[in-house]
């Protein structure tokens, strides 16, 4: 049964195996974050094959750094998307783009050509131009809430901000979004 | 008025429940209305975005190959607390064998295995002492009593005439009247005592000015008949480790064969209460 982000004290005690070195509490969380580690990194980078393969390096990496990891500090959750951003970074980096870094997370990659006969594919291009405008903050709010479907309270534990900061990030997010939707030519 | 960013989040939360419509929203507030509309069709926009997700041979594939990584790379954390306990454990054990080590030291005789770390004990202590010739006098005292308590015909009686008269060449090295009187004081006592177990010492008789005659002076002491010695506990001095050192005075005077002309001894200065000289670890 996979696990959600409701029970927060089932996945501390998976999290605690998983620490002690159980594999299986560990493939259980993968089970649980795999979806939405997945759709954090493909609204990122805008290619379904290459959002795959930072997934499962983001959980490689989990795995082998998890003795660096305390509960206390942050949930597992956001851990883990942090583990996914920073492979993004360093995807682009290897790639040596010529964007700057906060260009690479704030600004969409380029044309989603590689995947643009895949629905998939072109679905994650068009999430990914939408929000290109978001920062990065905000994109991580919207994502959580209405892809991953998180309340505004769960949202706060993941990111270690207060409610009232999520609902104003959460607004702030929808306008900038609302005003590009509106606009004919996008 | 109820801020912007509470009616949509309320509004999100009404129609994620099912619990309100778009419209049922806007009426609820009339006075964010318009700006509520444009961000609620955008939240319906995102909202396509739950279909972005891995395809399942994408994740099952993935799975197989992070339980294959975990099995190839086991996690062997050690539990913290459980080290912890170990290296306590460990720790404690060694300081107790260590503290048992030293304190049966110092009731070790030469010969002894453990005699040597008496020995390495006394240096340490020896270097603490501010006073230099009371801790040399009371290290001079030890090397007598265990001349005293050396078995005759041992092999280690040899060890426990150097180990004097080493101490007692120690004791060449102070020189001032006052030094040279204290020092007559605590020779005369240990000549005393090694007298009532029948031991000579010609270096000691040198040193206190008593030349045997000739012909009575053994090239090595003559021990005879050392009886078992009870032992007390001395009082702590100055922050020392509390020893037990043999009590001489209580000895039975056994005097078999003696070269040298009987003394009248007490006991050891560092073996009576009051006796203002050190005591050795």
């Amino acid at each position: 049964m996979p696990l959600t982000s409701n029970d927060p004290a089932a996945e501390a005690r998976l999290v605690q195996r998983a620490v002690s070195g159980d594999a299986d509490a560990f493939a259980r969380l993968y089970d649980s974050y795999a979806d939405r580690v997945f759709r954090f990194v493909a609204i990122r980078v805008s290619d379904a094959r290459l959002a795959e393969d930072v997934t499962a390096q983001a959980f490689l990496k989990a795995w082998e750094n998890l003795d660096r990891y305390e509960w206390r500090d942050v949930p597992f959750g956001a851990w883990l998307f942090r583990i996914a951003r920073n492979l993004v970074i360093d995807h682009y980096r290897t790639r040596k783009e010529q964007a700057s870094l906060d260009e690479v997370v704030e600004q969409p990659a380029p044309a989603p050509d590689v995947d643009a006969q895949i629905d998939m594919g072109r679905m994650i291009a068009q999430l990914h131009a939408a929000m290109h405008t978001l920062t990065d903050d905000q994109r991580q709010v919207l994502v959580m809430k209405f892809m991953d479907g998180l309340t505004t309270e769960e949202i706060a534990r993941h990111m270690g901000k207060q409610p009232g900061a999520i609902r104003a990030l959460q607004m702030r997010g929808l306008q900038a979004l609302a005003g590009v939707i509106d606009k004919p030519d996008d | 008025m109820i801020d912007l960013d509470t009616a949509l989040d309320d509004c999100l939360t009404r129609l994620a429940n099912g619990t309100a419509t778009v419209d049922d929203c806007l009426r609820l507030y009339p006075e964010h209305a318009a700006e509520l509309r444009r961000m609620l069709a955008a939240a319906s926009t995102l909202e396509r975005g739950r279909a972005v997700r891995p395809s399942d041979s994408f994740k099952a594939d993935a799975r197989a190959r992070l339980v294959a990584h975990m099995k190839a790379n086991p996690r062997r954390r050690a539990q913290p607390a459980a080290a912890f306990g170990w290296a306590l454990r460990f720790g404690l054990a060694a300081l107790a064998v260590a503290i048992a080590s030293v304190s049966a030291a110092q009731a070790a005789l030469p010969g002894n295995p453990l005699y040597s770390l008496k020995l390495v004990t006394e240096s340490v202590w020896r270097m603490a002492q501010p006073n230099p010739l009371a801790a040399d006098l009371a290290l001079a005292d030890r090397r007598a009593a265990e001349l005293a308590q050396t078995p005759p015909g041992s092999p280690a009686v040899q060890l426990a005439l150097q180990g004097y008269e080493r101490a007692l060449a120690q004791l060449a090295r102070y020189t001032s009247p006052a030094d040279r009187a204290t020092i007559m004081n605590v020779l005369a006592a240990q000549k005393e005592i090694l007298s009532r177990v029948d031991v000579v010492v010609p270096a000691l008789e040198q040193w206190i000015g008593v030349t045997p005659p000739a012909t009575s002076v053994a090239p090595t002491p003559v021990v005879t008949s050392v009886p078992t010695l009870p032992a007390v506990v001395l009082p702590t001095v100055s922050g020392q480790p509390t020893v037990t050192v043999p009590v001489l005075t209580a000895l039975p005077i056994v005097a078999t064969r003696t070269l040298v002309p009987p003394v009248i001894v007490t006991a050891l200065p560092t073996a009576l209460p009051g006796n203002p000289l050190p005591t050795p670890p």
